[in-house]
């Protein structure tokens, strides 16, 4: 089941990159999500930038090179922003043509705790290391954050280079959620604990916002949910 | 090809807004079936014996020489179909995963079993396991073992293979249609054979073939049955039997059966399946209640266990040695009427099943009717081998002399018998009207271009048609012999059936792998890549959290 996971998103999964200038920086995962060219990722990674690039992952027979020197992207609008559940739909700036499948986005609240889950993403883009990796974990509990937005953790540590991963069930295939980092107990806990704590906790838990959210801002772009 | 293609639509929605006048149909299927349909009833009443004689020939040829063909058939497809409910296909739902049942689970499953076998079991119910215990191939007749034998020969022609034929057509051609978007036709499982011709003359020959077939397997099964409901009437109020009053007879079956299928599947088929389900579980219940109730309880563990135990050797049993023909009039007849029904009942189940996993499709097509058969088989059966071997007996002679009479008899045994024969005569008809009704609404479909809410203009035209073909072959003769001439169809399917397993798998397979996302070409603009450290891990986790 993981190998079909990896094999139907591998193209999915693309690395996000900021540019400055004639180069580009690695800023984490975004995925595409409509066959008309949007994508999804984590707000955070994108707020005050404008040059957003995308660049899926290369094809390689056999074993794949982890490094490299240069990259092609493809150009990203920013089309919806919703900082409230730290997401964000981007738009291939040119004419790509994308193939996907009928159905792609899966019901949160049917996926039960303990089901298992998967994400591909690159987690090592910061230290260079351009490589598409696939994780599998569980869901270890479906949270509501203070501001109401439906939050998945799962029992694996996310590196940083796979945040605005796609988190997928691996049940049905279909993605439940946009992967948004580790989780800091510290984030909920009251301020007064928070302020005695002498040292963050560590965890290796991790959390993805429900995709339900991020139907939202599609239906903004009057996309019809796939 | 598009206008086909586009008669998708499953619900009540589009039957709504169309009004009595709309006339949406195929016209090459629906004319020329209408024609032969016309040809073939007025040759038959006038050459009646000739073509009953032909018919007749082509039958027993078939029998004789094909018959091995068939027992491989029924197995291949019984053990596919149980592959496929274990297998990773399970979870695959009939009109896309995020399709939802339209009728209910017990509506569903009385909409089903009606069309399937109903009536059949109400009649060979007592008469099969008597006719096999006093003439059993396979021990000395009349004794024990013929009793379980008996049991367990009238489980094999009922129990899984006829429910296994029925669930592969009827997935096959869900399938396809509902996830491949493929017209709700009999056409459709020959896409993989064929691919888009059937859009064409091929296709059109082949649903033309399906709807003559299904027409006359149904009107021919009205007007015999008719006979027989004239039978039981006569036996119970000494009402005489005459063509007129079987006249008479399928005029109400007719009246009933177009008024359900005008009012569409939901609001008559439906009903009318329940309805009769209910009554008929009503009375199963008074026979197992009155009757010898332990003996019956006793039984039906014991059969299903000779029949677990003993299925693959039975359903593999070809007289080879023997080399007798017993196995010709029996299953053989069996094997080659299920698979001439099924694509029939198959459509019809199709139509129905829209929403349902593979997995719940076949539990619901073939272990449960198989189990409801079981256990009506036991009830009926067991109850007449009581009587025989321990009781008054009496019931193995009047198998012999008139099949439909022989429930009458059985009843007879017990209180309150003119009650009971009056409710076996209503289930009986209900039987005849939820076949009718629904091979109506099957060639509604497949006369429509596949729409599976066909216009409300053609389904009066077949239903009433139905009835006076019914008549018409009643009164001028050759029921039997186009009824011989539908079961031979059952040849010819045979191999459609086993190109069905390929196709369907194929089918399953290609829908079930993962479908790669890709992104086509683009520029290649190169850019040097910066390294640039990872953001502050608190960063932008203050509103959300």
């Amino acid at each position: 089941m993981l190998q079909n996971i990896y094999f139907q998103y591998k193209g999915a999964a693309m690395m996000l990159f900021k540019k400055e200038g004639e180069q580009v920086a690695f800023r984490g995962t975004a995925f595409l999500i409509h066959p008309r060219g949007y994508l999804l990722t984590a707000a955070h990674l994108i707020i005050g930038i404008t040059d957003l690039m995308a660049v899926p992952m290369e094809e390689h027979p056999g074993f794949a090179p982890v490094r490299e020197e240069t990259v092609a992207p493809i150009p990203l609008e920013i089309r919806q922003i919703d900082r409230e559940r730290d997401l964000a739909l981007l738009k291939f700036g040119q004419e790509v043509e994308v193939s996907m499948p009928d159905h792609v986005m899966g019901i949160p609240e049917e996926v039960p705790i303990g089901n298992s889950v998967a994400c591909l993403g690159y987690p090592f883009g910061y230290y260079h290391i351009y490589t598409q990796l696939i994780k599998q974990a569980a869901v270890a509990g479906k949270i509501l954050s203070k501001n109401q937005t439906r939050i998945f953790l799962f029992d694996t540590l996310i590196h940083d280079g796979s945040i605005g991963a796609p988190l997928v069930n691996l049940y049905d295939g279909r993605i439940i959620g946009v992967v948004g980092g580790r989780f800091l107990p510290q984030d909920l806990m009251p301020e007064h604990l928070r302020q005695s704590a002498e040292a963050p906790i560590k965890t290796d838990i991790s959390y993805a916002v429900s995709i339900e959210h991020a139907a939202r801002l599609m239906e903004k772009e009057t996309l019809a949910l796939i | 090809m598009t206008e086909i293609r586009d008669k998708q639509q499953v619900g009540g929605e589009q039957e709504k807004e169309q009004g009595w006048f709309h006339l949406d149909i195929h016209p090459q299927v629906f004319f020329i079936s209408a024609a032969l349909i016309v040809f073939f009833v007025v040759t038959t009443i006038v050459f009646q014996q000739y073509v009953g004689d032909i018919f007749e020939q082509m039958q027993n040829a078939i029998s004789d020489y094909a018959g091995w063909l068939f027992i491989w058939t029924v197995n291949i497809v019984l053990v596919f179909i149980l592959v496929l409910l274990a297998g990773r296909f399970g979870d695959i739902r009939l009109g896309g995963p995020d399709a939802r049942p339209e009728f209910s689970t017990p509506g569903w499953f009385a909409m089903l079993f009606s069309a399937g076998m109903g009536i059949g079991l109400l009649f060979y119910g007592v008469a099969e396991p008597m006719f096999h215990y006093v003439a059993n191939p396979l021990t000395e007749p009349g004794t024990t073992e013929a009793a379980r034998k008996a049991m367990d020969i009238t489980f094999l022609h009922w129990g899984l293979h006829p429910w296994a034929i029925y669930s592969m057509v009827g997935l096959s051609l869900a399938f396809f249609s509902f996830n491949r978007g493929l017209p709700l036709s009999i056409r459709t499982a020959f896409y993989p054979l064929f691919g888009d011709r059937i859009y064409g003359w091929a296709g059109n020959i082949i649903d033309i073939l399906a709807t003559v077939a299904t027409l006359f397997g149904v009107a021919t099964s009205l007007g015999l049955g008719v006979q027989q409901v004239n039978a039981g009437l006569d036996y119970l109020l000494g009402i005489g039997q005459s063509p007129t009053i079987q006249v008479i007879l399928i005029g109400c079956i007719t009246a009933v059966a177009t008024w359900s299928v005008i009012k569409g599947l939901d609001k008559g088929i439906r009903r009318l399946s329940e309805i009769n389900i209910g009554f008929a579980a009503l009375l199963a219940l008074f026979v197992m209640l009155v009757g010898p109730t332990l003996f019956v309880m006793d039984a039906l563990l014991e059969n299903i266990g000779y029949y677990i135990q003993h299925l693959p050797q039975l359903s593999t049993w070809n007289e080879t040695y023997e080399h007798t023909q017993w196995q010709q009039g029996w299953t053989i007849f069996y094997w080659s009427w299920w698979i001439a029904w099924s694509p029939f009942v198959g459509m019809f189940i199709a139509r129905v099943s829209y929403g349902r996993s593979i997995r719940q499709f076949i539990l619901g097509v073939l272990l449960v009717p198989t189990m409801v058969t079981f256990l009506w088989l036991t009830i009926f059966g067991n109850t007449a081998l009581f009587i025989e071997m321990f009781g008054a007996g009496g019931i193995a002679r009047s198998v012999q002399e008139n099949i439909p009479v022989s429930l009458f008899v059985l009843l007879e045994n017990f209180p309150l018998s003119v009650v009971t024969s009056s409710l076996a005569i209503i289930v009986i008809t209900t039987f005849f009207v939820t076949s009718s009704d629904s091979g109506s609404m099957v060639i509604d479909i497949i006369t429509s271009g596949g729409n599976p809410n066909p216009p409300v203009l053609s389904r009066l035209f077949w239903a009433i048609l139905e009835g006076v073909v019914a008549a018409s072959l009643l009164v001028g003769g050759g029921l039997v012999a186009l009824q011989t001439a539908t079961i031979i169809t059952g040849l010819p399917f045979a191999l459609v059936l086993l190109g069905m397993c390929l196709a369907l798998y194929r089918g399953l397979s290609e829908y079930a792998a993962p479908s790669e996302i890709t992104v086509g070409a683009r520029e290649t603009r190169q850019f040097k890549i910066k390294t640039k450290p990872p953001l502050d891990k608190t960063f932008g986790r203050r509103r959300l959290w």
